[in-house]
C-alpha cells in the first residue's frame, strides 16, 4: 500500500529543508559570512588604524556601515538564488526531482523559500552586527535603521525573484550568477544614472528602490536634488520603494515560475 | 481492471517534427515490457511524457488509470522512475537522498530507513549509504537511481537504459535484480538498446520507429508470428545430412542449419505447442541431444527486419 501523498505545501517545505541543507554544507555561506565580517572589521578598525574617530552620532555611524547594505543584498542574490533553478538542468538532477509526484510549483516554492530565508538571515546578521556596533560606539540605534532592515529584506525578496528569473532561463548556473551580479551591480544602476541625467525619476527601478535602504538612514529619502547641467538626483520615497520592490518580487517570481513549469530537460 | 500503462493517441510535435505520432499502446499488469527503437524513433520522448519531463501535444498517457497529461502528481504516485542516468545532489548521501525522495512521497522516516536498508543490501551499497554521492561512479549512481525508484514499493517501474554505464558484472547483477523484481509482481516498462538484455528479461516488447509503434506483444508470439522463434540444438552425435533433411521436413520447422557438426540452429513457426511437438519428433532421431536453448539473436533479427521494413 503506497503512502498518502503530502499536499503541495508540505512538499515545498521538504524541498526547502533540503535546499537549505545544500547551503549549510556548501562554501557559499562561509564566503558570505567572511565578506560580511571583512566589511565590518575594516570599517571599524581602519579609522582607528588611521587615527580617525568613528562617527559618534547614530545617523552618521549607520550611514557609514549601511552604505554596504545593497551590495550585500546583491551578493546574497548571486550566491543563493542565481543557481537555484539552472542547476537542475545543468547537472541533470531534474531527472530525479521532476519525475517525483511533486508539482514544479511546489519545488519552485521550496527553493524560493530556502533562497530567501538564507539570504534574509545573512543580511539580518549584518544588520544585527551594525546595531550592536552602533549601540557600543554611539550608545543607541537609529530608528531609521530598523526601517532600513525592512527595506533590505524587501530588496532581498525582489533580488531573489530576479535571481530566479535569470536562473529559470539560463542553462548554466555560473552564467546566471554572473548575469545577476552584473545586472544588479552595474547595468541597472547605469540605467538609473542615465535616466537621472535626463531628469527622469527611476522610481520603478529595482536598484533605485533598493538603494532606499541607504537613503532612509542618510535622511535623503523622498528628496530631489537638482544638479545643474547633469539633470536631477532622485532619492526614492520609502513607501514607493517598498511597493516597487514588492512588485519586482511578484513579477519576476511569476515569470520565473511560468518558465520553470514549462521548461523541458 | 485497467492495464497499468495505457497510451492513447499520444502525440508530441516539435516544430515540423512529429516525435511521437498517435501512439496507442497497453502494458499488461506484472509484465516486463521492453521498449525498443532506433535513436530518434520517439522512445525517449514517450518515456519523458510518461514521467512528466515533457508535455504531450495531444493524446493521453495513463499510469494506473490516471492521465499523466492531466494529473501527473497522482499519476506518478506509486510509480518508480529512472530516466537516463540521473544525477544526485552531491551534498547528500544515498541515505539522505532516499529520505528526501521518501518524504516527498509521504513516507515516514522509519519506513524510509527500513526500506532503504533493504534496498542498500539488495543493491550492494550498504557500505556507501553514508558517503556523499558527489564522488560516486556512474555505476554506483545507477544503483542508487534504481533504489530510489523502488523506495515507495511502486506497482510500476519505468526504466530508461538501466544497465547503461555499468561494467559487465554490474550489468549481470542489475539484470538479476530486475528479473527478481518482475517475479515479485511489479510491472516493468524498460527502454533498452541491448537486444540480449531485452530477450533475457522481457516477456513483452513494443517497437517504435519514426514515432509509431510498428510491433507490440508477447515476445514468443511475435517471434512465432514472424517465423523468428529460433532454437539452438547441441548433440553428442554428428548431425548427418539425412537427419538435417528430415528435421527440415517437419511441419513446424521453417529452416534448419548446421552450425557445427554437433550443433544446429532451427527456426520454428508457431508458439510453445509447436516447439514441444518439435522436441517430441527430434528425440527419436537419436542424435544424443543434450542441450536446447533459445537463440537471443532471433529478437534482434526480428527487430532489424521490422525497422528495415518500416523505412
Amino acid at each position: 500500500m503506497a503512502p498518502q501523498l503530502p499536499n503541495d505545501f508540505s512538499q515545498a517545505l521538504t524541498a526547502a529543508r533540503y535546499e537549505i541543507l545544500k547551503y549549510l554544507r556548501g562554501r557559499k555561506l562561509l564566503v558570505f559570512l567572511l565578506l560580511t565580517g571583512l566589511i565590518l572589521v575594516l570599517l571599524t578598525a581602519a579609522p582607528y588604524l588611521l587615527g580617525v574617530d568613528l562617527p559618534d552620532d547614530p545617523r552618521s555611524f549607520m550611514t557609514l556601515y549601511l552604505s554596504f547594505g545593497s551590495i550585500l543584498v546583491i551578493l546574497a542574490a548571486t550566491l543563493f538564488s542565481a543557481d537555484s533553478l539552472a542547476t537542475e538542468y545543468e547537472h541533470r538532477t531534474g531527472f530525479l526531482v521532476f519525475t517525483q509526484p511533486m508539482k514544479r510549483e511546489a519545488l519552485f516554492a521550496g527553493k524560493f523559500m530556502a533562497s530567501f530565508a538564507v539570504s534574509a538571515v545573512m543580511i539580518s546578521i549584518f544588520y544585527l552586527a551594525v546595531y550592536l556596533l552602533s549601540l557600543a560606539i554611539t550608545g543607541e540605534v537609529l530608528n531609521d535603521g530598523y526601517t532600513s532592515l525592512g527595506l533590505a529584506l524587501l530588496y532581498v525578496l525582489a533580488a531573489t525573484g530576479f535571481g530566479f528569473l535569470l536562473s529559470a532561463f539560463m542553462s548554466r548556473a555560473t552564467t546566471a550568477a554572473i548575469l545577476v551580479f552584473a545586472t544588479l551591480l552595474l547595468v541597472f544602476p547605469i540605467i538609473d544614472s542615465v535616466l537621472m541625467f535626463s531628469s527622469v525619476d527611476p522610481w520603478f527601478s529595482i536598484t533605485q528602490a533598493g538603494e532606499s535602504l541607504y537613503y532612509v538612514v542618510t535622511g535623503q529619502a523622498g528628496e530631489v536634488v537638482p544638479m545643474p547641467g547633469f539633470g536631477d538626483v532622485y532619492y526614492s520615497e520609502v513607501n514607493t520603494s517598498a511597493a516597487v520592490l514588492a512588485a519586482w518580487a511578484a513579477l519576476t517570481s511569476i515569470i520565473a515560475l511560468l518558465k520553470f513549469k514549462t521548461r523541458e530537460l | 481492471m485497467t492495464d497499468p500503462i495505457v497510451l492513447e493517441g499520444l502525440t508530441k510535435v516539435y516544430g515540423d517534427l512529429t516525435a511521437v505520432d498517435s501512439v496507442d499502446m497497453r502494458v499488461k499488469k506484472n509484465s516486463f515490457t521492453g521498449f525498443l527503437g532506433p535513436n530518434g524513433a520517439g522512445k525517449s520522448t514517450t518515456l519523458k511524457i510518461l514521467t512528466n519531463l515533457t508535455k504531450a501535444t495531444s493524446g493521453s498517457a495513463y499510469l494506473n488509470g490516471i492521465d499523466v497529461t492531466k494529473d501527473f502528481k497522482h499519476a506518478l504516485h506509486n510509480v518508480g522512475v529512472v530516466v537516463e542516468t540521473p544525477e544526485f545532489y552531491p551534498f547528500l548521501t544515498p541515505k539522505e537522498t532516499f529520505r528526501y525522495i521518501g518524504e516527498i512521497n509521504g513516507m515516514s522516516k522509519e519506513s524510509i530507513d527500513a526500506k532503504g536498508q533493504e534496498l542498500f543490501e539488495m543493491l550492494k551499497m550498504t557500505e556507501w549509504q553514508d558517503k556523499r554521492i558527489g564522488e560516486f561512479s556512474k555505476g554506483m549512481k545507477q544503483r542508487i537511481a534504481l533504489g530510489q525508484s523502488l523506495l515507495v514499493d511502486p506497482e510500476i517501474v519505468i526504466l530508461d537504459e538501466p544497465t547503461s554505464g555499468l561494467d559487465p558484472r554490474g550489468m549481470v547483477e542489475m539484470r538479476e535484480i530486475l528479473s527478481n523484481l518482475n517475479t515479485e509482481g511489479l510491472t516493468i516498462f524498460m527502454s533498452s538498446h541491448m537486444m540480449y538484455e531485452v530477450s533475457v528479461l522481457c516477456d513483452h516488447v513494443a517497437i517504435i520507429e519514426r514515432g509509431r509503434i510498428i510491433a507490440e506483444g508477447d515476445v514468443d508470439e511475435l517471434l512465432a508470428d514472424n517465423g523468428k522463434r529460433r532454437i539452438e540444438v547441441h548433440t553428442s552425435k554428428e548431425i548427418s545430412d539425412q537427419a538435417l533433411e528430415l528435421i527440415t521436413s517437419f511441419g513446424m520447422v521453417n529452416n534448419a542449419q548446421r552450425v557445427t557438426p554437433y550443433q544446429m540452429q532451427v527456426s520454428l513457426a508457431g508458439g510453445d505447442a509447436e516447439q514441444a511437438e518439435f522436441l517430441q519428433k527430434l528425440i527419436p532421431l537419436e542424435l544424443g541431444v543434450y542441450n536446447i536453448s533459445s537463440s537471443g539473436a532471433s529478437l534482434e533479427k526480428l527487430y532489424l527486419e521490422l525497422v528495415q521494413d518500416s523505412r
